[in-house]
Order: C-alpha cells, then sequence, then structure tokens
C-alpha cells in the first residue's frame, strides 16, 4: 500500500512487517545530472575504445577493427544503462554519484528486465525533443516515473547514506541552564530539541543573526513558560544562547539518566 | 526507554546489519554462510520494530532516517530480484523468445505487413521511375547511398577506422539498431509511434534498393546488404510487435487498469524487443565482419540465403517440444 503526500517529494510504502518505509523521489534536476555524469562517461569509454582499436589497427587489420568498432558502438549505446541498473542494482556511474538508484515502485531492487525496459524506453521518452515527453510524465506522476519507469513498474529515489551524528560536543561549551525556572515542571519535547540539534548543527553556515533569528521564532513558546521575567528578558535578548544552554541540559540530564 | 540509552543499546545491532547487508548487496553469488543469511533476517525485524518505535516516540529525524534507510536496503535484499544466471541468457535466446514470438505472432505478422509493403512497393515505383526518389529522400542522401556503392568496400577500408569513412558506417549501424529500438518504445504512444517508424523505415529502404539497383549499382548494393539485413529487417519486424504489443495493452487492457496492463504486457514486449537486439547483434556481427568482403556475387548470395534460412528456421522451430 502507498501513501503520497501531495507537494512532497516524500513517498510511503509499507512492507510486509507493517513498517511503513519513507521514500525520497529523486527530481529532473537531479537526474539530468547523473543523465550528464553518464553521458560524458560514455564518450569517454566509447573514444578510448576507439583509440586503442585504432592503435592495434596494424595487428588485427581494418575489417577487424572495424567490425569489433560496431559491436562496440552498438553496446554502449543501448546497453550501458541496463548493464550498470542491473548490475549495480539500480546504479550507474551517474547515479551512484549523486546518489540516486533505481528501484520497483514495490520498494525493493530492480531485474534484469526493468532495467532493460526502461533504458529501451528512452526513445519514447525523446519525443518530440530531447526528453520532453519523458519530463512531463515525470511532473503529471505522483512518483515522478518518465516512461521508461511507468512501464517498467520503477522509480528513482535519493539515497543519502545518513551518519549517525554524535558530535554535539560543541554544546558543552554553553553554561548548563536551571531547569527549575520554568513553569510546571516545563521539559521541552524530543520534537523540540532535534529542531535545537539541527540549528545547531547549522549555526556555522549562517550570519550570527540569522541564527538568532531562526532561534527566536522557536524559543518564544518556551520562553513564555519561564516564571523569571528577568530570565525572560535576556533569553529574548540572545534566543540562540538561551536554546543551545537548554540542549546541552537536556542532552546531558538524559545521558546521566542512561547512565 | 531514552533516546540515549536506545541509541547505546541498538547502535552495535544497526552496525552489524549494516556490515551484512553490505555483503549481501554486492553482485555475484550470495557471500553470506547460513547462520549470517539468519542472523541478518533477524536482525532486520528487529529494525523493523526499531524504526517504529523511534517513529511513536519522535525521537527525532536524523535516527529515524538513518534507520528507514537500513530497513529500506534491507527490505530490497529480502524482497529484490533474483540475480540473473548464465543458464538464463543462453534458455531465452534457444527458446523462450522464439516461443514467445510464435504465441504473438498476429502482432509480428502485422508490423512485418506494415513494413514489408510499403518497401515493395516504393522498392517496384522507384526502380520503374528513379526520379521519384526525390520524394521520398533528399538529393543529398541520394547521392551519399550512391557513392557508398559506387566503389569497392576495398577502397573505402584503406582509409582505415577514426576516419571520415568508418564514422559514416558506424553511423548506419547504429542508426538501424535505433529504427528498430524506437519501433519497440514509440509503442508506448498507442502503437502509432511504431506504425510511424515501421511504414517510413519501409517506404525509406525500398526507396534506396530501388534507385540504387536503377542507377546499376544493383550487384553491389545486393552484395553488401543482402547477408545482414536477414537479421537486420527481421530485428526490426520483431521489434515493431513488440512496440504493437506495447501499444496494444493500452488501448486493449482487458480486465487490467491501463498502467498494470502495460507493466503485465510490457514484460512481453520488453522479451520480444530483447530478442530484437540479439538478432541486431548477430545482424551488427555479418555488417562488420562478413558484408564488406569483397567475393564474387555468387557467393554472397548463396551465403545470404543460407542467413535467411537460418533465421527463418530459428524463429520458426527453436524451442518447440519434440514430439
Amino acid at each position: 500500500m502507498q501513501t503520497f503526500e501531495p507537494l512532497s517529494n516524500r513517498i510511503y510504502l509499507e512492507t510486509p512487517e507493517n513498517v511503513r518505509l519513507a521514500f525520497r523521489l529523486a527530481g529532473p534536476g537531479t537526474r539530468l545530472g547523473a543523465y550528464g555524469i553518464d553521458l560524458v562517461v560514455r564518450f569517454t569509454i566509447f573514444y578510448a575504445i576507439a583509440y586503442a582499436l585504432s592503435l592495434l589497427q596494424p595487428v588485427t587489420g581494418s575489417g577487424l577493427s572495424t567490425g569489433v568498432f560496431f559491436v562496440l558502438a552498438f553496446l554502449l549505446e543501448w546497453g550501458y544503462g541496463a548493464f550498470f541498473e542491473t548490475w549495480w542494482n539500480g546504479q550507474t556511474p551517474g547515479k551512484r554519484a549523486l546518489g540516486l538508484r533505481v528501484i520497483k515502485t514495490e520498494g525493493y531492487g530492480i531485474g534484469f528486465y526493468e532495467a532493460m525496459l526502461r533504458n529501451l524506453l528512452r526513445a519514447a521518452d525523446f519525443v518530440p525533443f530531447f526528453y520532453a515527453a519523458g519530463f512531463i510524465a515525470a511532473v503529471a506522476t505522483p512518483r515522478m516515473q518518465r516512461i521508461g519507469d511507468i512501464v517498467a513498474g520503477t522509480m528513482v529515489v535519493r539515497e543519502k547514506r545518513p551518519e549517525l551524528k554524535g558530535e554535539l560536543a560543541g554544546v558543552f561549551e554553553y553554561e548548563a541552564f536551571p531547569m527549575s525556572e520554568f513553569e510546571h515542571r516545563y521539559r521541552p519535547s524530543e520534537k523540540t530539541l532535534e529542531a535545537i540539534e539541527m540549528l545547531f548543527r547549522r549555526r556555522g553556515e549562517l550570519a550570527p543573526a540569522r541564527v538568532d533569528e531562526i532561534a527566536s521564532v522557536l524559543a518564544e513558546p518556551m520562553i513564555q513558560r519561564l516564571a523569571n521575567a528577568e530570565r525572560q528578558r535576556r533569553a529574548l535578548e540572545m534566543p540562540s544562547e538561551f536554546l543551545f544552554r537548554v540542549l546541552r541540559t537536556a542532552r546531558i540530564a538524559s545521558t546521566a539518566e542512561a547512565a | 526507554m531514552k533516546k540515549v540509552s536506545f541509541l547505546r543499546e541498538r547502535k552495535p545491532v544497526w552496525e552489524r546489519f549494516d556490515s551484512l547487508l553490505g555483503r549481501a548487496e554486492s553482485p555475484g553469488p550470495s557471500k553470506l554462510s547460513q547462520d549470517e543469511v539468519s542472523e541478518l533476517s533477524e536482525l532486520f525485524r528487529g529494525l523493523c520494530y526499531d524504526l517504529a518505535q523511534i517513529r511513536s516516540r519522535e525521537w527525532g529525524s536524523s535516527i529515524e532516517r538513518y534507520v528507514n534507510d537500513l530497513v529500506i536496503r534491507g527490505h530490497s535484499v529480502f524482497y529484490g530480484a533474483q540475480p540473473l544466471k548464465r543458464g538464463q541468457i543462453v534458455g531465452f535466446f534457444a527458446r523462450e523468445f522464439p516461443r514467445l514470438l510464435r504465441k504473438n505472432h498476429t502482432f509480428f505478422w502485422a508490423a512485418a505487413a506494415l513494413f514489408v509493403i510499403p518497401m515493395a512497393v516504393s522498392w517496384t515505383v522507384v526502380a520503374s521511375d528513379p526520379s521519384l526518389a526525390h520524394r521520398v529522400l533528399p538529393g543529398s542522401v541520394l547521392y551519399t547511398m550512391e557513392q557508398m556503392y559506387s566503389q569497392d568496400f576495398d577502397a573505402l577500408d584503406e582509409e582505415g577506422i577514426g576516419r571520415q569513412d568508418a564514422a559514416m558506417a558506424g553511423f548506419y549501424v547504429r542508426h538501424n539498431t535505433s529504427i528498430a529500438f524506437q519501433c519497440f518504445a514509440l509503442g508506448f504512444f498507442i502503437g502509432l509511434g511504431t506504425v510511424y517508424v515501421l511504414l517510413s523505415n519501409g517506404i525509406q529502404l525500398g526507396t534506396i534498393a530501388g534507385y540504387i539497383i536503377a542507377q546499376g549499382h544493383g550487384e553491389r548494393f545486393l552484395g553488401f546488404v543482402a547477408s545482414h539485413s536477414s537479421f537486420e529487417l527481421t530485428a526490426i519486424m520483431v521489434a515493431g510487435s513488440a512496440g504493437l504489443v506495447l501499444g496494444h495493452s493500452i488501448v486493449a487492457p482487458g480486465n487490467l487498469a491501463r498502467v498494470e496492463s502495460l507493466r503485465v504486457r510490457g514484460l512481453v514486449a520488453v522479451q520480444l524487443a530483447l530478442g530484437a537486439a540479439g538478432l541486431l547483434f548477430i545482424a551488427a556481427m555479418i555488417e562488420g565482419f562478413w558484408s564488406p568482403q569483397s567475393l564474387p556475387f555468387s557467393v554472397k548470395v548463396s551465403a545470404a540465403a543460407l542467413f535467411w534460412i537460418a533465421v527463418i528456421s530459428y524463429l520458426s522451430l527453436a524451442g518447440r517440444a519434440r514430439s
């Protein structure tokens, strides 16, 4: 069973284990990029072989090398995508470089026939010029499938291998925040802490003023729960510092509990 | 359980799963021992549970995404397609493909008619009045064709590979395979694309043949094309039938939804197209190695007859049950 979210690149799929998996669909831009890389790879292989054949010609004779050249040209033109997508489980060099993978719409890897089908049908996607039909199909289908994908029952997903990050060491530079200052034993939810963590990780990429601007949105409902008016005023002045102190305190507390 | 202690407990499990998966995913025969396979499937169930727990407790998107992606990879390993074995490839070309084509013979004969009839008509018409060729093809194409067949191929060969002539010859091979595969793919447009490609190529090939023979280069032309045309023209008709199957699955989906019908019969169509690719491969071999040889016309014609007999008996006899 599959569910779609409108205007989202996410697609959800329920497995036989009753787990809902989330897939991130690849958009036309990234796919075009992968196509470009593959084109360069293909031309490089093609000209490398043509050059090698031209060097071998005195040994093999021109008839033989012409024949080999024909066969290789034919195989590269039509076999490149199908070969790599079968052998590398849905990836070509271009897709691998950009972290894309072709999978069945049921969520598992593709086989030879799917790889063949979606690559041969490029000719239909190419109509009337440079993948115009494929682009329209991708925009019109919820799984962003070009014609080859529709017939083969495949979709292209982003496959970033996320790392588990435990690097919040920098947060210890901040002073602990007296959590008793919050009214009614309030504690920020895990979701809020997650948001603060994300901001904390990205603080280096953003201008300090921008960090505070984002922080103030996050911090405001929390600041309202502070009992002390003086604390409220100081937290409003430096919302990012306030958030990071809360983050540190919450994380240390949970580490202490775990230990 | 708090997030941190959960992480501390489960992280080694995830990493173990990751490393087992990495080995299971690598192509070729399975590199896991029997015990490792059962361990992997046990870990997989554990990870499914972890993912559900992370979601319900809202332990944050980064660990959710991490476990989600591990489960996706596991899902792919457990439910994914079986790798292709060499025996299957042989079996496909030796038996399954000719059988499948005979099973879909209506589509084959339709494609053949759409291709051969216009070719025969334009051939006869242009042979009797060569000036009509200019109505079908631009003069530059006709001139190039005539140049190609007005000299012996040995003269062309001396130019060597990587130069103009070889590049042109390579272009023609790629051109023919492109036509065949277009024939298949454009069937997606309710078969009309296939019909168009078959008709227009039938007319063009007939025109070229009629024109060149009328110019007096008939022997050299037929000597060159007769052999590889057996496999090449048949491949185009087979690819055409694949395209018609694809188009028919949309026009007449039967009890299925159109998308489903496409997926089911697309599998038939792609196997036909794959057979066509095999035929084209042989055609390319003949065109590269055999056709350019300068041999007496009689030898070439006899060889061509053998090639035609070979392709016809392969498609009509291979894979039949012995009785």
